[in-house]
């Protein structure tokens, strides 16, 4: 079974094709172009040089939030474009519970946390790629203060993990971090869970599918204030 | 595949719309889904919220399109998307959508200006138009005279150095209160109004100008009323609307007239959202007429955002030999001509 994997939802992204769970092939870029310039375009190398085509996926996965909403939006939309022209099984996934698979092997909790700025992340924790709690959008410090109630070691991954790397380390010495260029949640990992996903059949549709903001809008958030 | 099958889909503001078009005039099927309820209470659109609801909303109404149209995606023989000029996050959400069903199907992918998507709704359901035009688009995202030699073809004679017309209708209706969109209230209003009670400027009049300017009259607007609040004096609101209309109306009939003149041209063509202000067409016939000049402008529902006019101005694009790429991408403040 071959699964297509997309991942938009921060600057780093791009496309993977899993077969069985074995990595076909894996595009990534890590660059300021945006993902509606080079998405589609990096799908239709990888497909090529992979010698495959979309009508050979059996099903997408693609990564439905926390992130940048309108990367989220761009990656979303064209794997619900895929799933509806094709009529293909379409997997949701959240950019953290990827990221928790992708260091499942970590013997200790793994928390992924996405930069949602000023010192604020979207993150969770999981063991053994199985998750600890609900995602959340919460200050770093709450985040360090929940890592040091705990008795395992901590793995902080993802852009937030890079981002405040050295407010992290100040707040939790014993943190580990991977090696940066390893830290970043990989197009593998989404087409990898998706996989497994389909074969669990938790799966959804091109209509189904949708972000996943952890956050309202600013818009949202004032009217509600000022009218309540 | 050369079914003569258009499917456009249009998000650039808060209208998610798709729409099935035959050989580039035949309406098959037009659908558009407003957000105007979601976004009133914050009294005008909201991109983030708009964006929001565009990606929930695009696929269902695509598939709606498809399905008025009793036609399936394979029966299209080319995908158009409005790429410019309107809301980047909107935008960006009808592109993605747009490229990865023709990517998926190995169909053509042609991206068209939501302005001359406005435009091309003049040519739909309707026996053929031949050019020359003079053409005036006015929304509340753009003012714009255009000369049309042929199609395809636009040749800017003035554009709107400030606010566009449907804004400053937008705006002057936020101030008196009234709910978002302003141009069809301020228009209700006026109907049991005098339009010549209060004088307000004409920008920019002078002869030979086709420029427009719309800051100047807003900001008598404001100060009318501001005078009146001090002066603890009570507002006729129906003259003032109604003169406030009435010099947006003038300005732009005069100059579209003026310029019709100018070029020599006999068909005057209206789009755009303020197009379907009945007092305005009215005041083009009627000026027109006198001036020996055809008027056109398309029925209401599709002077307003929809994806039948963005079907059509894309399929005649794609005759033309235009083809996007994959990397398409938004322009917000794509221009006429431009591309
Ligand atoms: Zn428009």
């Amino acid at each position: 079974m071959y699964v297509l994997g997309i991942d938009t939802s921060t600057m780093t992204g791009g496309a993977a094709v899993v077969r069985d769970g074995q990595l076909v092939g894996e595009y990534v870029l890590n660059i300021r172009t945006t993902h509606s310039e080079r998405l589609l375009p990096a799908i239709e190398r990888l497909l090529q040089d992979a010698g495959l085509s979309l009508e050979e996926m059996d099903g997408l996965a693609v990564v439905v939030g926390p992130g940048s909403f309108t990367g989220i939006r761009i990656g979303v939309a064209t794997a619900k474009g895929f799933a509806y022209a094709l009529n293909r099984k379409l997997v949701g996934l959240t950019a953290l519970e990827a990221l928790g698979r992708q260091f499942q092997a970590f013997p200790g909790i793994v928390v992924p946390m996405i930069d949602s700025r000023r010192t604020e992340v979207y993150a969770q924790a999981f063991l053994g790629g199985k998750p600890l709690a609900a995602p959340h959008n919460s200050h770093l410090d709450e985040v360090l203060r929940w890592c040091r109630s705990q008795e395992q070691p901590c793995l902080m991954v993802g852009d937030g993990a890079i981002a405040y790397r050295e407010y992290i380390a100040a707040g939790l010495p014993e943190a580990v971090f991977p090696p940066p260029e390893f830290a970043l949640l990989r197009p593998a990992a989404v087409a990898a869970l998706g996989w497994e996903r389909l074969k669990e059949g938790q799966y959804s549709d091109a209509f189904a599918v949708n972000p996943v903001y952890l956050r309202k809008t600013e818009a949202e958030i004032k009217w509600m204030a000022e009218n309540q | 595949m050369r079914s003569g099958l258009a499917l456009g889909i249009e998000t650039s503001c808060d209208e998610t719309a798709a729409a099935v078009i035959q050989d580039g005039t035949k309406i098959r099927s037009n659908i558009v889904l407003s957000q105007i309820d979601i976004h009133r209470k914050y009294g005008g659109v909201v991109p983030e919220i708009a964006s929001r609801k565009h990606i929930e909303a695009v696929f269902p109404v695509i598939n709606e399109a498809l399905e008025r149209a009793e036609v399936t995606l394979n029966d299209i023989e080319v995908i158009a998307v409005t790429y410019g000029p309107g809301l980047v996050g909107s935008l960006l959400v009808g592109i993605a959508a747009a490229k990865a069903l023709a990517y998926a199907l190995d169909k053509p992918l042609v991206g068209v200006n939501h302005i001359e998507g406005h435009i091309y709704a003049n040519f739909l359901n309707r026996a053929e138009l031949i050019p020359p035009f003079v053409c005036l688009t006015v929304s509340g995202g753009h003012t714009d005279l255009l000369l049309i030699p042929e199609l395809g073809h636009y040749e800017i004679l003035g554009r709107t150095r400030d606010d566009a017309a449907g804004e400053a209708f937008d705006k002057i209706a936020r101030v008196l209160g009234l709910p978002y969109p302003g141009g069809p209230q301020i228009e209700r209003l006026a109907a049991a109004g005098n339009p010549n009670a209060i004088a307000f400027p004409r920008g920019l009049n002078e002869a030979g100008n086709f420029d427009f300017s719309f800051s100047g009259l807003k900001t008598a607007a404001l100060n009318y009323l501001n005078h009146a609040n001090q002066k603890g004096e009570e507002v006729n609101l129906p003259d003032f609307a109604a003169s406030f209309q009435w010099a947006i109306i003038d300005v732009l009939t005069t100059k579209l007239l003026a310029a019709a003149e100018e070029y020599q041209v006999k068909q005057i063509l209206l789009s755009g959202g303020v197009a379907a202000n009945s007092t305005f067409r009215n005041h083009v016939k009627e000026k027109a007429a006198q001036a020996g000049l055809e008027v056109w402008y398309p029925p209401a529902h599709l002077c307003t955002d929809n994806a039948a006019m963005i079907g059509s101005a894309g399929y005649f694009r794609y005759l033309a030999g235009h083809r996007s790429g994959w990397d398409l991408n938004a322009l917000p403040n794509l221009k006429l001509g431009d591309d």
